[in-house]
């Protein structure tokens, strides 16, 4: 596996995982290394910074919803977080 | 210059495959159309629910898409099955299709005496003559401005909008740069991205026409009590790590890549004119291929991140996968396997090169895993008569 996490665009808030990775293990995204928090499923969403509440999360540069809690830096991103904004 | 070996039919339109299809206009003949197709060599049976006991819209786009599927250049031939009492006669089928100035028969099992075994003897007999003449065919290069891409996806998930999905946008750009049609379907999956794909619109007319079918489904929806937001990410894609609508929206949308949107069209119609068009269709697979294939995609291909096994019975389905368990788990399923952009570290253009190439092959007559497996999907959208209680 090379790529172990994707970030789409500079301006985003959030990284998806591409590898099943263990709770404590320290990835790294451009350049920025930090510890996931929690087991994230493949395939799944973390901030790569503190998202405070009422955050609006992007992703492709887009918005993808606004987290309804407080999530930290390498914590699970789960549906339930996040609510649409349209 | 890039080109592919198809079938040249009436009306300069171009076929891939050289099938005759056996329709059903009505649910009650289903089983004596498949009767008649397997006696068929190179036939495919077109049965469906429908046909009967309809009106109003709900008719009318069951009967453009039996037309369009009939009409579609991958099929030589068609012969239609009708019952006699039913809404949608066989007769008026057979004319709508041979405005396509391709072979059609058409009769009823209520005009034949003797029913099922005279009508699937009849049938078969009819069917060898036209295979006989569908075998006389040859193929021949032509250049891919005939072609009519179907961009479908299912199955999604979060790794599909940066794998698969995007894959698929370069060859989509490719074929519109060389003349061809692209078909981006599901209008459920284009909410949250309105207005990126508005700006694309090749005016405001057309960007006014990207956003109404959205705010109307959702304000129609809302009357009745349903909020259409919350029926999506399914819990298939939700388990697949998206987390909101417009998450999914923007990796499904990324499949119809940066080409300027000429139009939207209904389910089932045909593109007015070359480059890329959206389709109003409501992200059930089955439907939205049965759809294209109406619509008269030759191709389609189908991005698929959990995995599907699905196929059209008229137009080849070329299915994609990101996801490194889906291309291992159901590798019997997944033509052009895109995980590589993870575990090889491949770049999307790589993956959309290996795509092109298979596009190529299916073209010429290869055949993709759905067709070899047999998976000849049907379902037609409905616009629901009574989507509400009446008890």
């Amino acid at each position: 596996m090379l790529n172990k996490v994707d970030k789409k665009h500079e301006n985003d808030n959030c990284a998806t995982l591409l590898i099943d990775l263990p709770q404590g293990q320290e990835v790294n995204i451009k350049g920025q290394n930090f510890i996931l928090k929690q087991v994230i499923p493949f395939g799944h969403e973390f901030p790569s910074s503190d998202l405070p509440p009422e955050n609006l999360v992007f992703k492709y540069d887009q918005i993808i919803g606004i987290n309804k809690r407080k999530i930290q830096q390498g914590e699970w991103i789960n549906v339930y977080d996040l609510k649409v904004i349209i | 210059m890039e080109e592919f070996m198809g079938y040249e039919r009436p009306k300069r339109l171009i076929g891939i495959r050289n099938k005759i299809g056996v329709i059903a206009s009505v649910s009650c003949v289903n089983h004596v159309v498949e009767k008649i197709a397997q006696g068929i060599e190179n036939s495919v049976a077109i049965t469906h629910p429908l046909g009967c006991g309809q009106f109003g819209q709900d008719f009318t786009n069951v009967q453009r898409t039996l037309t369009g599927l009939g009409a579609n250049p991958n099929l030589y031939s068609v012969i239609i099955v009708g019952l006699g009492c039913e809404n949608l006669k066989s007769s008026i089928l057979a004319k709508n299709i041979k405005r396509f100035k391709k072979p059609v028969e058409f009769f009823d099992l209520q005009d034949i005496k003797g029913g099922e075994p005279v009508a699937v003897e009849k049938g078969i007999k009819i069917g060898k003559q036209m295979a006989s003449e569908a075998k006389e065919l040859k193929r021949e290069p032509f250049d891919f401005s005939h072609l009519v891409l179907g961009l479908e996806c299912g199955g999604s998930d979060s790794i599909s909008g940066i794998t698969a999905n995007p894959v698929v946008g370069i060859v989509s750009d490719k074929i519109v740069e060389l003349g061809g049609v692209s078909i981006l379907p599901e209008f459920t999956e284009w909410i949250g991205t309105e207005h990126l794909l508005m700006k694309r619109a090749i005016n405001e007319n057309v960007a006014r026409r990207i956003e109404h079918p959205i705010k109307k489904l959702l304000e129609r929806t809302m009357q009745m009590g349903i909020d259409f937001r919350g029926t999506q990410p399914s819990p298939g894609n939700i388990e697949g790590g998206l987390t909101t609508i417009e998450e999914k929206s923007l990796g499904t949308t990324a499949k119809s890549g940066k080409a300027p949107i000429r139009g939207v069209i209904n389910y089932s119609q045909r593109p007015k004119g070359k480059g890329l068009w959206l389709m109003i269709e409501p992200g059930n697979d089955i439907e939205s291929m049965t759809g294209l294939a109406a619509a008269g995609a030759q191709i389609i291909t189908m991005t698929t991140g959990r995995g599907s096994p699905v196929g059209n019975p008229i137009a080849p389905v070329i299915k994609l996968s990101g996801s490194p368990r889906t291309c291992d788990w159901l590798k019997c399923h997944i033509d052009v396997d895109a995980s590589k952009i993870i575990t090889e570290n491949k770049s999307i253009e790589d993956i959309a090169e290996i795509l092109w190439q298979k596009i190529k092959q299916v073209c010429n007559g290869k055949q993709t895993k759905a067709e070899k497996l047999g998976h000849n999907n049907i379902a037609i959208w409905r616009h629901m008569a009574f989507p509400f209680s009446l008890v």
